[in-house]
This record gives C-alpha cells, structure tokens and sequence, in this order.
C-alpha cells in the first residue's frame, strides 16, 4: 500500500513540475501560465516529492523507505513522461 | 566531456549490456531456479533442510575438507551444497538438496544462479580474468554516468521529454529517459558493483596488515582457521539447537549460510551466519561452534562504521533484503539500465550515420560497431530464451545436462553474431529482432506442453510466481516483435523515400 502511496505522489509531484515548465504548458494547455501560478507548481511539486519520502518513510522505516522512494520516484517520473507523451501519438 | 562520455560508453558497452541484463535477471535469481525446477514445489524449512543436508553429507563426502550450505529461505525450497575435495569417480563436489537431503536429480540445472554468476564471473573465461575484466568495465560505466551527466546540458528542460518518430532526437530521448529518471540506481548500481569487488581490486589495505588475506578473513568475520584433520572420529553436533541459538542472539533473523570444517573428526567446526536477504547489510553476522560438543568457540566482530557501509552497500546492489514489490522496482529499474546502455549503443550507431560519405558503404570501424549491437542487444535476446527453452527440451537424464543448457544459450548467442557478420544489417537487425520475440514468446508455450504448471494451470491454482515469469516471458516477446515491427516500418519508409529520390534524379 505504502508502495503504491508513495509512487502516486512521486507521479503527482512531477506532474507539477512539468507543469510548472513553459514547454510542456504549451503542450498541454497551448499557452504559458502565469509566473505566480507556475511558481505555486513548482513549490507543489517539491512539496509532493518531500511527502512522498515521509511517507515511505512511515510506511516502511528509515533506511527501507528511502531505498524506496529513490525507486517511487523513478517510476514516478516515468508515469509523467507517459502522461505527457504517450496520448500525442 | 562529450567525447569521454562517447567512448567509454561505447568501448565496453556491449559487456555492459550482458553484465546489465543478466544482473537484472538475478534479483529474481531464487524465482528462475524454482520455474527451472518445477519437479520441486512447495517451501522448505532451514533447519530441517540442514540436517537433511548433513546427512547426505554424512554419507557422500565424510572425509571432506569442508561442507559448505546454502540453505533455503522464503524463496527458494532447495539447498545448495559444496564440499571439498571431490567425491566419486566424477570428483563431484556440488549437490542441490531437497528438504530431507537427497538430491534433486530429475532436472539438472544451474538455474538463475548461472545468471547471476554470468553477470561478474561469465563463462568459459579463468574467474580472475573475469573479475578483473568485469571491474574496468564498471569503472568505464561510473565514468560514462558522471560524464553523461555532465555533458547533458539541458537535464532539467529535457527532464520529462519523449519525442516519437524523430530519428536520432528520439534514441537520444529515449535515452535520457531510461538514464536520467532511473540515475539514482544507475549511480547506486555501479558504484557498489565496484565495491562488491573491492577487495580483489585494491588488495593492499589488507596486505600492508595481514600476513594473508586468511587471516584477515577470520580476524574480521569469524570465519574458522582451517586446521589439520586429527583422525580421531568424533560424530558432529546436531544444527538444530546450534541454528535457535544464533537466529534467537540475531533477533529472529535465519541462518542462511553454514560451513563445517573437517566434519566428523574431533577439530570438526561449525561456522553459521546470519541469511544475506534478512537485513539491508548483506554481510551476516557469523557464530562459530565447536563441531563435537556444540560449545560457541567465536564469531564475527562487531562491525565498525566502515564495515556497516560495505556490508549495506553490497546489500543494496543485491537486493535481497527487498520484498517483493520492492523487487519488482529493483527489476524496473535494472531493465531501465539494460535499455539505457542499448539506447546508447544504437545512438552512436544513428548519430555516425547521416555523417557517413557514403552511407550504402560505411567503413570498417561503423560496420564492426552495427554489427557487434546486433550481435549483443537482439543476440542476448535470443541467447536468455534459449537458456530456458533449453532447461525445458533437452532430455532430463541426459549426462552434463546442467553444461548443456548454458552451452545452448552460448551456442544461440555464436549463432546471432555469425549470421550478423554474414547479413546486410539492416536485415540482420530485423532478422535477429524477430527471432528473439519468437523464441521468448515460445518459453510459455513449451513450459505448457512439457510440464504440468502450464499458464492456464498456474493461473487457475494461483501459482503465482510460474504466472509471473510467463508473463514476464510474453511481455519481453511483446517489447521485441514491437521493436520489430516500428524498424520495419522505417525501412519501409526509408527504401521507398530512395527510389523517389532515383526517380527525381532520372528525370532530372
């Protein structure tokens, strides 16, 4: 369970970040967002990955959750490029 | 920092990518053994398996120098047993054991043990060499990591992208992905790949103050000097209480390993430490018994600050403390870096070729590096398949079988190269792809036709690990026939945008 917690907020906290990228703005919603709302993704998403350490680390103890979260975060990421890529083609 | 990058990536790439695959394979070590086993079902307990063991070898080898086990956890159900000297008219000096000590005869096989080992030791090489050869290319990888970083000047603004059908662009990004999302295990990886090794590679440390490595081997972890047989016959201590005492000083924690010095003889000693997959640190602690009356004569030191590191950095390259979703991620990510030395491998391959003069006929060094990709990537692609198609077809009575199946996958993999050198490649590439996805997605169908743990059957009695590694089989079979079927499409493209480009030129 804390496995699945753990990856889905490592997903949502670089969802965020790529959010907070004017690149993919454009990609995603054809124009750049406001510099105060672009910020406020960037904050969140750093907020989200420090949860999802927490989180792991609660779940599944000091040195086992970090090892974890390294991987949470992996897969995480991927799930964003996914996200972000797989439904232009 | 780009040329560094290039080059050391490039150089022992292909032993990197064997190195990655099979390594990768290996965190699933205990659960390919059990599919390659699959007379032999249900779990088996340590201590009931140890004493089987004894008796064995109680009976098999009496007079050896040693006994050396490595009991059954919650994964596996068998027990490997080595001693020394060998036995029998053979020399035989290995057995895997069931629970009550006899030997797994039905299907010999070295299992996902071969894998693990193939990934530093290889095969067919003296293991120094090996070693030695192993450790130059990890250095080469943690230089072509930290130089990759280094010279991948948009980290950040590339960090999430992926852009399909665009050459050269896309290696390049599917690249990144599978590199720099997955970095912290790539980093990791390497880096304690060269510590597990450490020890051979800069002996000096325990040179300038042991007389031998020996003594520093029993001076730091317990491990019993050997001594000379007295020839007096002393029956050896019953393991059961001995493996309670030392699980109940380790908090609850198995015995995994067990090692008896001239067993049955009066200086007979008997060495327990502590499984390597029931904490993070790998390097068990370790109670050493007098082999007669069971008395603790000594064990391994409490470890400093510096020995706690190497014993959790092995840990973590291995993995064994993982359960099983953690696993899986180990897995994921171990597959990211086989993909990323591929990607990278195929990049210089992309990259090189609209530069060429004339790309009909590239010159040498091009042709040897396509060639040699093909023969490695789609090569190892086939060879792993044919290792377990191998354990499944060849006769089960068969002499040397357990040679026989690693043969076959060495076989396959000299059968790829070869018709790599003899083709064209852009065929070979095809060619090679296309038999890999069949021999991959043969591994569940003849599973099912030569034992009684078919898909549907394992689906049904909720078998999950023989579901998992079918399934596992058929994804890889999916990733290779889709690898295949997108180059033929280019091609497609590609060859008919020439004859265009003829035709323009004629009518012109």
């Amino acid at each position: 369970m804390t496995h699945v917690l753990g990856i889905l907020l490592a997903l949502a906290g670089f969802w965020a970040l790529a959010v907070s990228m004017p690149r993919h703005q454009r990609d995603l919603a054809g124009r750049t967002l406001a510099k105060s709302h672009a910020f406020t993704a960037r904050w969140a998403g750093w907020a989200l990955l420090a949860a999802a350490l927490a989180v792991d680390i609660a779940g599944l103890g000091g040195g086992y959750g970090l090892v974890a979260w390294c991987a949470h975060l992996t897969v995480g990421a991927w799930l964003t490029v996914a996200l972000l890529h797989l439904p232009k083609r | 920092m780009a040329l560094v990058h290039t080059w050391t990536g490039l150089v022992l790439g292909w032993l990197l990518f064997a190195m990655f695959a099979t390594g990768t394979s290996a965190y699933f070590q205990d659960e390919i053994t059990r599919w390659m086993q699959p007379e032999v079902t249900g779990t088996a307990d340590p201590v009931a398996s140890a004493q089987g063991a004894v008796r064995f070898l109680q009976r098999t080898a009496p007079d050896a120098s040693f006994w050396f086990l490595t009991l059954p956890n919650g994964r596996s159900a068998t027990t490997q047993a080595f001693w020394y000297p060998g036995t029998g008219t053979s020399g035989q000096t290995e057995a895997v054991l069931d629970e009550s000590g006899r030997e797994v005869t039905v299907r010999q096989t070295n299992g996902g043990y071969f894998l693990y080992r193939f990934h530093f030791d290889l095969h067919y090489l003296p293991v120094l060499w090996a070693r030695y050869l192993v450790g130059i290319a990890a250095m080469f990888m943690l230089v072509a990591i930290l130089s990759g970083v280094i010279t991948h000047k948009k980290i950040f603004v590339d960090f999430f992208m992926l852009r399909f059908g665009k050459g050269q662009r896309s290696w390049l990004d599917a690249h990144n992905v599978t590199a720099v999302l997955a970095l912290p295990f790539h980093l990791m990886i390497t880096f304690t790949g060269l510590v597990t090794l450490a020890a051979m590679y800069m002996p000096w440390g325990i040179l300038a103050n042991y007389a031998s490595p020996d003594t520093f081997q029993s001076a730091v972890f317990g491990d019993p000097p050997a001594a000379e047989r007295s020839g007096r016959n002393v029956p050896l201590a019953d393991l059961a209480p001995l493996m309670r005492k030392a699980s109940a000083q380790w908090g609850g924690r198995e015995v995994g390993v067990v090692r008896i010095n001239n067993p049955g003889d009066e200086t007979a000693t008997i060495a327990l430490t502590r499984g390597p997959g029931e904490a993070m640190g790998s390097r068990g602690e370790v109670m050493v018994f007098d082999g007669t009356s069971g008395r603790q004569t000594g064990g391994s030191l409490p470890q400093g600050a510096a020995l706690k590191t190497e014993s959790v950095m092995i840990g973590l390259h291995s993995g064994r403390f993982a359960q099983i979703a953690l696993r899986w991620l180990y897995f994921l990510s171990g597959l990211a870096g086989t993909a990323m030395v591929g990607t990278g491998l195929v990049l210089w391959t992309v990259k090189r070729r609209q530069r060429l003069p004339d790309p009909e006929r590239p010159h040498f060094g091009f042709r040897l590096v396509e060639k040699l990709n093909i023969a490695t990537i789609a090569g190892l692609g086939c060879a792993i398949p044919s290792y377990f198609l191998a354990n499944r077809l060849l006769p089960t009575g068969m002499a040397a079988r357990a040679d026989w199946e690693i043969h076959t996958m060495f076989l396959v993999w000299l059968g790829v190269l070869i018709w790599a050198l003899l083709r064209p490649a852009a065929r070979a590439w095809l060619e090679a792809l296309r038999l890999a996805a069949l021999l991959f997605a043969a591994v569940p169908l003849v599973n099912a036709f030569t034992t009684s743990r078919g898909l549907p059957v394992s689906l049904m009695r909720g078998d999950w690990l023989f579901v998992a590694f079918d399934m596992v089989m058929l994804s890889l079979a999916a990733a290779f026939a889709l690898a295949a079927a997108r180059l033929a499409a280019r091609q497609r493209k590609a060859s008919a945008g020439r004859t265009m480009g003829r035709e323009k030129a004629v009518r012109a």
